[in-house]
């Protein structure tokens, strides 16, 4: 394994503790609370503030241990490197595209959709994006063995 | 031109350099232990800059490293 997709694999279990933060937040409060606590609003932007600092300090931590180590960046890791934007465009697009399917037909009879989803969107369309920075590094690897 | 794949006797060329470690090698033309072994199991074919580092670290040419072979039929 390398340098890498140790990254990779750190990145990704912060995505996911970070997900699953996010989710059980709506789950647990209903997505309506969004509107009328502000407790809960301040909670989920909290939450995800956390989540970006989480991933820029492993950003950071490992980039500083790598250089310490010496670790080499090759050729081949800045060309498998180099796909992981592609997994990342893919993956934000797939979301969005659900969001707006999901949105238009339960909404459609309404003409309007409650304001918690635009936050929603983005905050999900963040965290994929984050979350596939990862799992786009682990799959590229993957499919260059 | 018809398509082809770019052999190499790196891993022969290790043996016959004092059996000469995957790492070893990496150290030498500053890459990572994981390309070589990709490029011993022709699953990369790596840059001309590299190319040229791998042969002078065995001390021979570009050639004797990397062979082009065209594919029959292509």
């Amino acid at each position: 394994m390398t340098p890498q997709q140790k990254r990779a694999w750190y990145g990704l279990a912060i995505g996911i503790i970070w997900t699953l933060a996010m989710v059980a937040l709506f789950v647990i409060k209903g997505a309506t609370a969004f509107d009328e606590d502000t407790g809960m609003r301040f909670t989920a932007y909290a939450i995800f503030a956390a989540g970006i600092l989480a991933y820029v300090a492993m950003l950071y931590i490992t980039g500083w241990m790598m250089r310490r180590e010496g670790v080499i960046m090759d050729e081949r890791d800045r060309l498998i490197l180099g796909k992981v934007p592609v997994y990342q465009m893919f993956a934000v697009l797939l979301t969005l595209a659900a969001w707006m399917i999901g949105l238009t037909e339960v909404y459609w009879d309404k003409g309007q959709i409650p304001i918690v989803f635009p936050n929603l969107m983005f905050y999900s369309a963040i965290i994929v994006n984050i979350v596939f920075a990862s799992a786009g590094t682990l799959i590229a690897y993957w499919r260059a063995k | 031109m018809g398509k082809g794949e770019v052999a190499n006797r790196i891993r022969r060329l290790r043996f016959d350099n004092g059996e000469m470690t995957q790492q070893d090698l990496a150290l030498k033309v500053g890459c990572t232990r994981q390309t070589i072994i990709a490029l011993e199991q022709g699953k990369y074919v790596p840059s001309v800059t590299l190319a040229f580092q791998i042969s002078r670290a065995f001390g021979v040419t570009v050639e004797e490293v990397f062979q082009y072979e065209e594919r029959p039929g292509s």
